[in-house]
């Protein structure tokens, strides 16, 4: 309860101290640093050959306790000076889709202020969540991949990533929280469901111009490559020979356009999700297809950036009135990880 | 887990746990070696899966009862360390989690803790570092599994290094505390002089070269003849064996709890005039010594013939037997100083003459018939006790006695068989001798066990070893006790030259064996020479530090200790240490002259990059140049190449007078001699400039191009 009450403002907080952005490099303000419990037992053990020492008196465990004592003190520059070192760049993905496991990509960039390369093994998570993956920063791989899954369609903002680590002798944690400012747009689940109603609009003029619509059925001809048309269609022979890239292309029986639309006899998130896996595997096939949801309509085509725009009309589609308040509330922390990093 | 950092953990424990062997069971040692043996199983991968739980439970069960069953007979601290050991072989066994291995390397912590109870050597200082840097070691790893052993080595060394100025300025500043509580001490290792005396102990003494004690005297030390460091009386004499008497250390606890001191000032005052007629030097003046003893798990000490407690200097507790023997309140477990003064030909009045006279006339009547009968006609026609002594001492000298360390044995009335048969033995034996004939003709005496002589070190340290161990004779005649030497009318040498050369003189040594001859060699000569004077360094500077040494320091420091004096010396460590840190861990903080030229360059290439619109992202500096020049306008672009240019020289410039001097030196810029670093920086100051004016005119001609 209390910790509650507490969370926004420290969020505020966070915020002020931490900005948001989407490249991080660690300094004084960023990084807090607490010895361990593992840090506490270690002093209770120099307490205790002191004592010991002294009972004994026995200079030579004496200096063993300060020597362990002054270790201590050393460990924590040498903690900070490895973490503050590290500096993130994220790299959001492309596509994610509500209740989908997505990567996240954190790329490690050089830091501007500090020269040694940072090493030990990193904790990462999301802020309040448990679970955690962990990843050597001393190896050669400059890529943190940290896997999610969101919850609920439309916009989210990710929340802060937890930084941890305990290098060199796990006498102190450091740790950081990070927000990347990062907002990800999140396509409703594509699930496979009853599309109730799919228009084929019939336009007269557009057919009449073009006899053959390109379809995928019998090849006939190569043309050039222009960007956005699907890469499976892409003759890689051809590319491997010449260097050009040329498009196959495939004669089809004239089909009408596909316009889809949300039905209107089932739940909205179930249709959505129906309309989504359509998309998706009319994209895949390569047939152009359009979409009408709302007042938002998108004429036919087979780019990817159509498909973006259709999907994000999707998840931006507004929700039921019933489960508005609850997924709003929701949606902030609603980051669940799944899967091992 | 981590295979790497538990092995390197196990090892440690390993060599920890062998270097503990003396106090360690043999089968706690060979459970240990079990579980390093199955934690290398897993680690080279002939096996899988640490051993069950169960089976390991089971295993401390019985281990337990067992160790609970032998830790009567070993004491308590053998049995805590025991106790810990095992706990560690234990938990190595079902080393599995990280929790495990921070628990065990906290053990270990403890056990080189231990390891100092025993071992107190310089060697075992820096063995014990050793490890100590290993089981760091053991952790980075743990907490760094692609680091390198030998970086990871590096890393916690240069870390235990840098600690180690501040551990030693905690070790001078922080105060020397006296025993908080009684702590139980090891009942084995009692070492040095016995309580008992049966002619024959000491002889095992004399094989011993270990040190007894080193002592340090403020100005000369006394010649050898004087050196008799006293330890123990012996009064009470069964016929074979001479012991402490029970009635003299009850006596002595009672006179003790009653508060009585041994007042040699009065016996210092009273016999000043006799002391006076023996020497010039009177004993009102005591001369100062301290006093280092080796740890021996005993309370006794020992003082030159006669010393007190130096009252001035802050000495662990300590209080003076009424046989003027010195007691340690504590036993002495790790090395002290002790600080006593030394007064020689202060007479020895006896302040309990009547005690004393009726403890130390007693004697087995139906023993060493020979010898009462000898006596009893010896001392017929006497005048004095005096001439006792003296006929006594003449027998030893003229009857054809000899010095031996190799006597027979002599089971059966010992004296008579030495005095009319053997008439060979070393000090026990004459000592033995001579008290039981002064008690047979009625002189009250007794024998004192303690060392003579020693070697000296330097000109004012005496080390005093197991083999210099020694017995003579105090006879109480007046009221004063007179001592008396038996074995000096015998040998000579052994009181002026010590025990190799008396043995020499009769045809003995003390080391038998291969090593005999090593000892007459100069070079191992010269080499022990320079380990004892290490030894003995180390033992006065490291482990004699006490609480007196610390203010003698600290005085030497800052002259008279006052709190305000003392909390500003507190203060100035505190930013000493901090000014060290930072500098130690902040040095980027400074910004070198190259970063600053780098800053100009980005400046500029930013300039460049939004007006261009082209990037520079991984090109060189003059690839970029070349890029962007069509794009520029064409006094943009001089200016961008002047920039360009200066940067390019101020980034490789520096190292190139470097070549022809000192090719080393070109990858550690701060290994420039001054002149050329101090050239290279009014040069780095010159292109920093020229950058700037070009970099504002850039600015300029930029900002005028776009807005046409």
């Amino acid at each position: 309860m209390l910790a509650k009450w507490f969370y926004k403002p420290w969020l505020a907080w966070l915020d002020k101290r931490i900005p948001p952005n989407a490249t991080h490099a660690l300094n004084m303000r960023s990084v807090f640093i607490l010895p361990s419990r593992f840090g506490w037992g270690f002093m209770v053990v120099c307490l205790c050959l002191f004592l010991l020492g002294t009972n004994y008196q026995n200079n030579l465990m004496l200096l063993l306790s300060y020597l362990l004592t002054s270790t201590m003190l050393l460990t924590l520059f040498y903690s900070y000076q490895n973490f503050a070192a590290i500096a993130l760049k994220i790299t959001p993905p492309a596509t994610v889709f509500a209740n989908t496991s997505s990567q996240l990509t954190l790329n490690r960039v050089k830091h501007t202020q500090y020269k040694t390369k940072p090493e030990g093994l990193l904790q990462v998570q999301w802020l309040k969540e448990i679970k955690n993956f962990t990843f050597d920063i001393g190896n050669k791989e400059q890529q943190l991949i940290i896997p999610f899954t969101l919850c609920s369609r439309g916009e989210h903002k990710l929340p802060r990533l937890t930084l941890k680590s305990a290098y060199p002798f796990g006498l102190y944690t450091c740790w950081t929280h990070l927000d990347f400012d990062t907002k990800i747009m999140v396509y409703p689940e594509p699930i496979s469901g009853q599309l109730s109603e799919i228009s084929h609009s019939t336009d007269e003029n557009n057919g009449s111009q073009e006899d053959t619509l390109l379809g995928n059925e019998d090849f006939f001809a190569l043309t050039d490559f222009v960007e956005g048309e699907p890469l499976n269609r892409v003759a890689w022979k051809q590319v491997a020979k010449t260097g050009n890239w040329v498009v196959k292309q495939f004669s089809e029986q004239k089909k009408d356009d596909v316009y889809l639309s949300l039905s209107t006899n089932t739940p909205i998130e179930e249709g959505l999700s129906a309309l989504t896996q359509q998309i998706l595997t009319l994209q895949s096939q390569g047939i152009q297809y359009g979409l009408k949801v709302g007042n938002t309509s998108f004429t036919p085509n087979n780019s990817v950036t159509h498909m973006h725009q259709c999907l994000t009309a999707l998840a931006n589609y507004p929700k039921a009135p019933g489960s508005h308040t609850q997924s709003s509330a929701k949606s902030a922390e609603q980051v669940s990880s799944q899967g091992a990093g | 887990m981590n295979n790497r950092a538990n092995m390197l953990l196990a090892t440690c424990f390993i060599v920890l746990t062998l270097s503990l062997i003396t106090p360690l069971l043999t089968w706690v040692v060979l459970i240990a070696i079990c579980a390093v043996i199955m934690q290398s199983a897993l680690y080279f991968g002939w096996q899988e899966n640490n051993p069950s739980s169960r089976t390991v439970n089971l295993l401390a069960v019985l281990a337990l009862i067992a160790l609970g069953w032998f830790g009567l007979s070993i004491g308590l601290l053998n049995s805590m360390i025991n106790l810990l050991v095992l706990a560690c072989a234990l938990k190595l066994m079902l080393l599995s989690q990280t929790r495990d291995f921070l628990q065990l390397f906290c053990c270990c912590l403890f056990l080189v803790g231990c390891g100092f109870i025993f071992a107190l050597g310089l060697e075992a200082w820096i063995g014990y570092l050793a490890v100590i840097a290993l089981l760091f070691t053991a952790l980075a790893l743990l907490y760094a599994p692609s680091l390198s052993l030998r970086v990871s080595l590096r890393k916690s060394g240069i870390v235990l290094l840098q600690a180690f100025p501040l551990a030693a300025l905690l070790f001078v500043v922080v105060p020397q505390f006296p025993p908080l509580w009684q702590m139980p001490t090891s009942k084995s290792s009692e070492t040095g002089l016995s309580d008992t005396v049966t002619p024959g102990d000491i002889a095992s003494l004399a094989k011993s070269s270990d040190l007894a004690f080193s002592a340090t005297f403020s100005q000369t030390p006394p010649p050898a003849q004087q050196r008799y460091w006293r330890a123990m009386t012996m009064e009470n004499f069964d016929g074979k064996t001479w012991s402490i008497s029970p009635k003299r250390k009850q006596a002595e606890s009672q006179l003790k709890n009653m508060g009585r001191k041994v007042s040699l000032a009065y016996s210092s005052a009273n016999g000043s005039s006799d002391a006076a007629s023996d020497s010039a030097s009177g004993g009102g003046v005591g001369e100062p010594y301290q006093l280092i003893v080796e740890p021996n798990n005993q309370r006794w000490l020992y003082s030159l013939d006669i010393s007190t407690e130096n009252t001035a200097l802050d000495n662990p507790k300590m209080w003076q037997q009424f046989n003027f023997a010195l007691r340690a309140e504590r036993p002495i477990v790790g090395k002290r100083a002790f600080y006593l003064t030394y007064f020689p030909n202060v007479p020895l009045v006896s302040e309990l003459a009547d005690f004393d006279t009726q403890l130390n006339l007693q004697f087995p009547s139906d023993s060493n018939l020979s010898t009462q009968a000898w006596v009893k006609q010896l001392a017929a026609n006497t005048q004095s006790e005096y001439d006792v002594a003296n006929r006594i001492l003449q027998h030893f000298k003229t009857s054809g006695f000899s010095y031996t360390l190799q006597p027979n044995a002599m089971p059966n009335s010992p004296i008579d068989t030495f005095m009319f048969e053997a008439k060979a033995g070393f000090c026990a034996h004459y000592a033995s001798a001579m008290v039981f004939a002064l008690r047979v003709a009625g002189i009250p005496a007794r024998m004192v066990t303690g060392y003579q002589g020693g070697e000296l070190l330097s000109d004012n340290v005496i080390q005093v070893r197991q083999y210099d161990a020694h017995a003579w004779v105090e006879a109480l005649i007046d009221g004063v006790w007179v001592s008396y030497d038996p074995t000096s009318v015998v040998a000579p040498s052994r009181i002026s030259f010590g025990l190799e050369q008396a043995l020499a003189d009769f045809n003995e040594t003390r080391n038998e064996g291969m090593f005999k001859n090593l000892n007459s060699a100069e070079l191992f000569l010269s080499i022990r020479g320079w380990f004892r004077q290490i030894d003995y360094q180390w033992s006065r500077l490291v482990l004699g530090f006490d609480n007196q040494t610390q203010t003698d320091l600290l005085k030497q420091l800052l002259g008279e200790l006052t709190s305000k004096k003392m909390t500003l010396f507190l203060l100035s460590l505190l930013v000493i240490v901090s000014i060290f840190l930072l500098v130690l861990f902040f040095p980027l903080r400074r910004k070198s002259q190259f970063s600053r030229h780098q800053h100009l360059y980005l400046t500029a290439v930013e300039l460049v990059s939004n007006f261009t619109k082209v990037q520079r992202e991984h090109r060189g500096s003059t690839a970029y140049f070349n890029l962007v020049e069509s794009l520029l306008p064409s006094t943009a672009a001089s200016q961008f190449n002047t920039i360009t240019q200066e940067f390019e020289r101020a980034r490789y410039q520096p190292e190139a007078p470097e070549v022809h001097e000192a090719t080393a030196a070109s990858d550690k810029p701060a290994n420039f001699t001054k002149s050329t670093s101090k050239a290279n920086t009014t040069v780095l100051k010159q292109q920093e400039r020229v950058m700037k004016d070009a970099l504002s005119s850039l600015r300029k001609t930029l900002k005028l191009s776009g807005n046409q």
